[in-house]
């Protein structure tokens, strides 16, 4: 029976067999991609965190980008010509007019000469006529 | 059959229609131009084309507010601040109901105008023509629209909330909720109650916008003029602006815009 203590020696007696020249290259080079890779994903995972913090900073942005033109929401028409304005004017005065009628409060005539002094500083100011009618 | 059980058959089918009728204005209020002239036939309107504190008469008659430019009072030359004292002969000074003599004054001048105005303590007279105004013309069934803020779901991840409309071109609409209001095509001028939902606001923000319309009452309610298509329905809302939620905007009323967030075709019947 071959006792292990002879085994290491007859191991250790072998001859060195002789490696090849590129092998250590190609260990360095593996070694190299595998820690570009483990950079690139920490770098991924690092922008991916980013966005999620940075999300509800971004929010609002988008927000405003839903409400471009073709948006069902709307508080006031896109472009108002002149003659909008008139027929809005008219409307408002109308409505005023109404409001009186019924013996209506202050407080809820109140938003309706709002809405018409903010119609009126939106004109230009070269129409006299619409300027000499303010309040 | 005797002629008694037709009778109580006849009356109890017309107590039902006119109870069905009368149901069926409760859930659909008509507004603007059926506030205005109900049934009757279509018939030529005047108008001062001016907005006149009609509430209440001083010994100068009733105030002029506004000039509705191109209008009337605008080509007679009458301004704002001038004080009414007299149209086509009938006195508007110290009139207990100043509302209804103006309106018989101008309907009465069948489109002459005749105005007597103090202006700076001088008295004024002047002539020409009241503004004659086409009742709506009717276009069959697709002359008119609807305006609403309970029909549909409200887009809340658009930031747009629950509103009530208080007011349609001056008058009140009734307390109880109605589904959809009708209106006449063309410029309506609606006025809106918001109703965001507060969880969606912080606690300093509610106190805040608790404490702004706890003075502002009527106030800080909203215009939205809109320009009525034939067959749409309009849906209202009050749309959140989180960027104006800051005090200052808060107690300017800043927070929140009404707004139409979308547009159904709904036909008149």
């Amino acid at each position: 029976m071959i006792e292990p203590t002879q085994v290491r020696e007859q191991l250790h007696a072998l001859p060195e067999i002789p490696l090849p020249d590129a092998l250590w290259r190609r260990v360095d080079a593996k070694r190299r991609q595998k820690l570009q890779r483990r950079k690139l994903g920490a770098g991924i995972a690092t922008l991916a965190l980013a966005a999620v913090m940075a999300a509800p900073l971004l929010l609002p942005m988008f927000a405003g980008a839903d409400r471009a033109p073709g948006e069902q929401i709307a508080a006031h028409p896109p472009m108002r010509g002149e003659h909008d304005v008139q027929a809005e004017l008219r409307a408002l005065d109308h409505a005023l007019q109404a409001a009186y009628d019924r013996g209506a409060s202050d407080a809820e005539i109140a938003p309706m000469w709002v809405a018409r002094d903010a119609l009126l500083t939106g004109i230009p100011s070269g129409n006299s006529a619409i300027r000499r009618s303010r309040i | 059959m005797p002629f008694r059980t037709l009778l109580a058959g006849t009356l109890l089918g017309a107590w039902l229609f006119a109870a069905h009728a009368s149901a069926r204005q409760t859930v659909e209020s008509v507004a603007a131009g059926a506030l205005q002239a109900g049934t009757a036939p279509a018939q030529v309107r005047y108008e001062l084309g001016a907005v006149v504190d009609v509430r209440r008469a001083s010994a100068n008659g009733v105030s002029i507010l506004a000039i509705t430019p191109g209008g009337a009072a605008d080509r007679l030359g009458l301004q704002a601040g001038d004080q009414l004292r007299a149209i086509n002969g009938r006195r508007l000074d110290n009139t207990p109901r100043p509302s209804s003599t103006l309106e018989n004054a101008l309907q009465e001048g069948d489109g002459a105008l005749r105005v007597e105005a103090v202006r700076n303590g001088k008295t004024l007279a002047f002539s020409g023509r009241a503004d004659a105004v086409d009742p709506a013309p009717r276009k069959g069934a697709q002359a008119c629209g609807y305006v609403s803020t309970l029909a549909g779901v409200v887009p809340r991840s658009k930031g747009v909330f629950e509103a009530e409309i208080t007011q349609i071109d001056g008058r009140s609409t009734p307390l109880q909720p109605t589904n959809r209001h009708r209106v006449d095509t063309g410029k309506h001028v609606l006025v809106v109650r918001e109703f965001i939902d507060p969880a969606r606001l912080s606690s300093a923000q509610l106190q805040q916008i608790a404490k702004m319309k706890k003075f502002a009452l009527a106030r800080a309610y909203k215009p939205l003029v809109i320009d009525v298509e034939p067959g749409i329905g309009y849906r209202i809302g009050a749309r959140l602006l989180k960027d104006k939620l800051d005090t200052q905007s808060i107690r300017d009323n800043a927070y929140w815009e009404p707004v139409v967030w979308e547009k159904v075709p709904q036909a008149c019947p």
